[in-house]
């Protein structure tokens, strides 16, 4: 049996570096006005792709956003995750002395782990050869360093754990770093997700036929596929007890996770698994179906991802569909951060009282069934209580974390 | 049906791509040999059999116009509507 | 570096007024399947490790002689014949990595006693540690990238293997796993932190069951990259291979067989190597003694201790030195020399030096009745630490020979 015990866990720090822009504030304020992240490629040579739209992180600056991490000795992953991580800990009002004097852990997820230093490798090899790889280069690809960077930022020396469980890791991430602080295994703990737009992952979607014409439309009737992205994103979550005793603000409780996998097949995402995985964050959350009353989607906008997102729910929700909305609509597809936007948005939606919407739906597909509000084209101020937040991928690996206003 | 006679050439060419991709002997893989049920290919094959035409054969097979493959028939039929089109822009 | 004036650095080391950690409830290890440079299972590791030198060997698999840097000393898996466990059928599509781990963790479910193979799929799941995954299939997709007439002609059905979590989800697909289903990534520590991980998810009620562990396999992409960045330490070969092992909860099969060992603690720990190296064995050391104190264990009753740096240039005097300040120079834990005679074989490391325990404990030729716990200790360039305690279980099962 799951064990209920353990302290109660809530998110007070947030902190975004996406297409939408950089900071909390900014990202949910534009992703509230329905703005949208997606533009021309710019990270790579886009030359000889059908599709050339990505939803890249214009105009970062580390020397704005990181103290210690430089891009010298760290890829663009690792600074998207200390960046945000460090912003999570400004937002949540805790000093270095405090991260530092207390058990505190990272872990964040990704898709590609450095995967631009992986590229910058592979060119090096094909135009001159293996015996002139950089060295300095090599040292940066290790996926493990994107937590590191984390605790390098923000001068950490507890645990450093990258989770590569492709776009659904910022949900292991969120998952793990809850139960750390639940068990009592650490006090704080930085979690989120981080990915850098690169051209053999844009490859690979395009030879899949998975990338957009031109947009995502999640839960459109003529969506056609994704559109690669990048940022990382991060939170912060300690005790309930501990937040309180401060006096922090709370933006939501983190109140349970599931994780399952699908074992049938490495691309074609699986409906009974992905209901399976749903129950199993209800259990553990220790919530009913009906309790919740938004779902921040997976949402990919393929045909195949909302098609069995939607049916994976209604057999969770025994014929019911939450309002189930998608942020990768207006950020596209961040792979290894999506789950944690998704968190991250969740956490908002509670604080704020606002459903974030499908932005670029035109008609919703029919063939979803009745009764599907996707939150169309704009946000909606309403107030949820427990807000669901889907992550899914390759490899069949689904995690699903759950979070509650703490007001409740 | 197609009006484009497929080149005896290039029927050859997609009969061994697709032996390839499915991991047959070419005289195991008849016209009408179902590839699902006969040789357990999934989606995820079939795109690799359309990459393999347009890398190896220059014919490019629009996204709109790809359609599931089931058999050798079906093949001959979707790459003899596209095999007259430029495949590939360099 | 930046333009932002730092505040000042805060101490590695924690402050008097931190809590004590937590005691921890130890996991049983039921199983073990292992592949290595020596060969297949624990026989080999223990020949090896009294042999004291690595097997004969070269590269195998597709890649030729002639892809590896000249001069550098690798070794690849000894017989290794996916096809005798997967068939041939699509094995081209899986990755080297993939296919180690599939045929792995097909042994070590196939291995356990019937009694204990109870355990529902639903609730038996795989957590692997890797560094970046199949390093071999990542750059021969990224090499088509380049080379191909236009960017995107690459190969669809590799794409899910350029993936870390590919060989975790290949292997689920095989054995029908519908459990918990994770990949974490961190270079020579990665197998410390799927021990961990897997701990915390079986602790946490997430699974009853999880094939635990991590595998690297040898590449020209790997050998390449150890080249250029100035090789392995003296005398260590470049090495592939790896370990899961099956981990269960406490309460799961209570009665069934002894486990093959306990883990107890498992600590992980971080110091910026930019603060100097003394700083990180400092580090590794405090994790140490963190972690024997939650196994209730003293320096004293630790036997053996099996390092993870010695293959890394330069790194084995950092984690030497941290072992020096926990354990006491005369009568300290005998140390396993799991990389010069397995070779270095980057994440799968911690995986390999817990077989190596395991394997010196069921030789019979070597006098371990008295031996009741070990430690497995990593540390990572990037700064990452951990330790791993390990206990035999009382009344140790008759050495295999």
């Amino acid at each position: 049996m799951p064990d209920r015990d353990g302290r109660r866990v809530v998110v007070t720090g947030l902190g975004a570096v996406s297409s939408l822009g950089i900071g909390a504030r900014q990202f949910i304020a534009a992703l509230r006005a329905g703005r949208s992240g997606i533009g021309p490629i710019g990270q790579f040579d886009a030359t000889g792709f059908e599709h050339v739209l990505a939803g890249e992180v214009r105009d970062f600056t580390p020397s704005a956003h990181l103290h210690r991490v430089s891009p010298e000795e760290w890829g663009r992953s690792s600074q998207f995750a200390a960046a945000a991580a460090r912003m999570a800990v400004e937002d949540a009002g805790v000093g270095e002395q405090t991260l530092s004097s207390v058990r505190t852990a990272s872990c964040f997820g990704t898709t590609n782990g450095e995967s631009q230093v992986l590229e910058d490798l592979g060119e090096q090899w094909v135009s001159q050869g293996p015996d002139r790889l950089d060295a300095r280069l090599i040292g940066q690809v290790d996926a493990g360093r994107i937590s590191a960077a984390v605790n390098v930022e923000l001068g950490l020396s507890g645990e450093a754990l990258t989770l590569g469980t492709a776009c659904a890791a910022g949900n292991y991430s969120v998952g793990y770093a809850y139960d750390l602080i639940r068990s009592g295994e650490v006090d704080l703990a930085l979690c989120g997700g981080a990915d850098a737009s690169n051209r053999h992952t844009h490859a690979g979607f395009h030879r899949l036929g998975a990338l957009a014409a031109d947009v995502p439309r999640p839960f459109d009737e003529h969506r056609d596929g994704i559109v690669t992205a990048e940022g990382g994103a991060a939170l912060l979550l300690e005790p309930l007890e501990a937040a309180l005793e401060r006096g922090a603000r709370i933006y939501a409780e983190v109140l349970g996770y599931g994780m399952s996998c699908d074992a049938h097949h490495m691309t074609n995402p699986h409906a009974p698994s992905i209901a399976e995985c749903i129950r199993r964050a209800h259990r553990n959350a220790g919530i009913k179906p009906e309790d919740v009353d938004y779902i921040c989607a997976h949402g990919t906008g393929t045909e195949a991802n909302d098609s069995t997102e939607i049916a994976a729910v209604r057999d969770a929700f025994d014929g019911r569909v939450p309002p189930i909305s998608s942020i990768k609509s207006a950020l596209g597809h961040t792979m290894g951060a999506a789950a944690a936007f998704g968190a991250l948005v969740s956490c908002a939606a509670l604080h704020e009282g606002f459903l974030p919407a499908s932005t670029t739906v035109r008609t919703v597909d029919p063939a979803l069934g009745p009764d599907v509000d996707c939150v169309p084209r704009t946000s909606r101020a309403q107030r949820p209580r427990v807000v669901e937040n889907h992550g899914f991928a390759f490899g069949g690996n689904n995690a699903v974390t759950i979070f509650g206003d703490i007001a409740a | 049906m197609s009006e484009n006679v497929l080149q005896d050439d290039l029927r050859e060419k997609a009969r061994q791509i697709v032996a390839d991709v499915l991991e047959v002997d070419l005289d195991e893989l008849t016209d009408t040999s179902s590839f699902a049920d006969d040789f357990d290919a999934d989606s995820l094959l079939v795109i690799e059999m359309y990459s393999r035409f347009e890398r190896d054969l220059r014919i490019k097979v629009p996204q709109e116009d790809i359609v599931e493959l089931d058999n050798m028939a079906t093949v001959f039929e979707v790459i003899g509507r596209h095999s007259g089109a430029e495949a590939v822009s360099a | 570096m930046s333009a932002v004036s730092t505040t000042s650095r805060p101490t590695v080391s924690r402050t008097a007024a931190a809590p004590a950690p937590p005691p921890v409830t130890p996991v049983d290890v039921v199983g073990c399947t292992v592949f290595s440079t020596a060969g297949q299972g624990l026989d080999p590791i223990a020949d090896a490790l009294l042999r004291g030198t690595a097997a004969e060997g070269g590269p195998a698999g597709e890649a030729a002689a002639g892809d590896y840097p000249p001069g550098l000393d690798v070794r690849s898996v000894p017989g290794f014949s996916p096809a005798d466990t997967l068939g041939r059928k699509g094995l081209g599509r899986l990755t080297r990595t993939d296919q180690l781990v599939s045929v792995a963790c097909s042994l070590a479910l196939g291995e356990l006693p019937e009694q204990a193979a109870q355990t529902e799929p639903a609730d038996t799941g795989i957590v692997l540690g890797t560094s970046v995954g199949s390093t071999g299939r990542v750059g021969e997709f990224i090499r088509d990238t380049f080379v191909q007439e236009l960017p995107y002609f690459v190969n669809p059905s590799h794409f899910p293997g350029i993936l870390m979590n590919s060989a975790a989800g290949r292997a689920a697909i095989r054995l029908g796993l519908t459990g918990v289903n994770s990949t974490v990534s961190g270079g020579p520590l990665a197998g410390l932190h799927a021990l961990r991980f897997a701990r915390t998810a079986l602790l946490a009620g997430h699974a009853r069951r999880l094939l635990t562990g991590a595998f690297e396999e040898l590449s020209a992409q790997r050998a390449w990259a150890w080249h250029r960045s100035g090789g392995t330490a003296a005398g260590v070969p470049l090495g592939e291979g790896g370990a899961v092992f099956v981990l269960q909860a406490p309460d799961e099969h209570a009665e069934g067989p002894r486990p093959l060992a306990r883990l107890l603690a498992c600590d992980v720990g971080f110091a910026d190597p930019a603060d100097g190296l003394p700083g990180v064995s400092r580090r590794l050391a405090d994790c140490v003694r963190t972690a024997l104190v939650r196994s209730e264990i003293a320096p004293e009753d630790v036997a053996v201790a099996a390092p993870g740096a010695s293959g890394r240039r330069g790194w084995a005097r950092v984690e030497e030195a941290a072992l020096r300040e926990v354990f006491s120079p005369a009568q300290g834990p005998r140390r396993l020399a799991v990389q010069q005679v397995l070779g270095e074989t980057d994440s799968a490391n911690g995986a390999l030096q817990l077989a190596a325990v395991l394997a010196r404990w069921q030789d019979g030729r070597q006098d371990t009745g008295r031996e009741r716990a070990a430690v497995i200790t990593s540390v990572g360039p990037d700064g990452s630490v951990g330790c791993a305690v390990v206990a035999r279980p009382s009344g140790a099962p008759s050495p295999r020979r």
